[in-house]
């Protein structure tokens, strides 16, 4: 199966590559797995006292969609508020990026990823939902 | 014989368990092929043959699943009524999932530095792990505790795939 030219672009350039320090208490941590691929996601958000995402890393084994699929987030939250990132649906990724319906998952996991990176930081300054 | 409604179990005379005896598998394997070898139909008619030709399809997919523990805790857990594909990711421990992303670190790392001996040191500690949350799903299966059979399975799920690219990245490394 080909990949869309999108997809190819940000595997072959994967924007935001990294880690940040999980101890910071303006770091949100997402970790999320898809266990039939075997793909494991890490995608952190570094938030200010506004609420504004001012940085965002992340580190994906698996497959083409799946790296894509969280590197484009990590784009698309930088700037966004954190209730506005905790919005953003799998649908849009797929859409962007043109997944095909049997990599649709991958989008999946990169929106549990930003939710469970944006109820960390929620969590870590006593506002947990 | 007919192999309709009856379990992958049932094909090569075997007990509905996790525990399997290899030699009654590989005998009644060896059994059924024989008895549905395409070859003994060669002058029954084209829906016979069809007929056969999916037999031993099926026949085929039961030996694989049943020889295979990874298939055989999802298919054990389909006869329960479980799905053991269910996306969700609560059926998964954070702590777990920060231990998979450090091990993938590990072998990269190792493949980056041609560290065969690593490698195999990995692949050791890894599969005794994956060993460990075998036994551990069976006695949940047992204890019919199949939501915690089945986040041992999904678990199980990416122990497998490490270790087969463990050994993929040894034999890159190896230039088989």
């Amino acid at each position: 199966m080909a990949y869309s030219d999108k997809v190819l672009d940000h595997y072959e350039n994967p924007r935001n590559v990294g880690r940040m320090d999980d101890d910071d208490e303006n770091v949100g941590t997402g970790m999320v797995g898809a266990p039939a691929c075997g793909d494991v996601m890490r995608l952190q958000i570094k938030v200010n006292k506004e609420g504004v995402i001012e940085d965002a890393k992340f580190k994906t084994y698996g497959c083409g969609s799946a790296i894509a699929s969280s590197s484009l987030l990590t784009e698309w939250v930088k700037g966004r508020t954190i209730d506005d990132a905790a919005e953003i649906k799998n649908t849009e990724i797929a859409e962007e990026l043109g997944l095909p319906p049997v990599k649709i998952h991958c989008s999946v996991l990169a929106e549990d990823a930003i939710k469970a990176a944006v109820s960390d930081v929620r969590k870590k300054r006593g506002k947990s939902e | 014989m007919s192999l309709t409604n009856r379990n992958y179990f049932e094909f090569f005379s075997l007990p509905k368990s996790f525990q399997v005896d290899a030699d009654t598998l590989e005998r009644e394997y060896k059994k059924l092929q024989t008895e549905y070898h395409p070859d003994k139909f060669a002058d029954a008619s084209d829906s016979e043959r069809v007929q056969v030709l999916q037999h031993a399809s099926l026949i085929n997919d039961a030996y694989d699943t049943v020889k295979s523990p990874l298939k055989r805790a999802a298919y054990l857990l389909r006869l329960e009524n479980i799905d053991p594909e269910e996306h969700n990711q609560s059926h998964l421990q954070e702590a777990f999932l920060l231990k998979q992303i450090e091990l993938r670190e590990d072998l990269e790392m190792l493949t980056a530095k041609k560290d065969l001996d690593g490698l195999e040191k990995m692949k050791g500690s890894v599969t005794s792990d994956r060993n460990t949350m075998l036994q551990n799903f069976e006695v949940c299966y047992l204890a019919s505790e199949l939501i915690e059979a089945k986040s041992l399975y999904n678990s199980l799920q990416f122990l497998f795939k490490l270790v087969d690219e463990i050994e993929a990245a040894e034999e890159k490394l190896l230039d088989y």
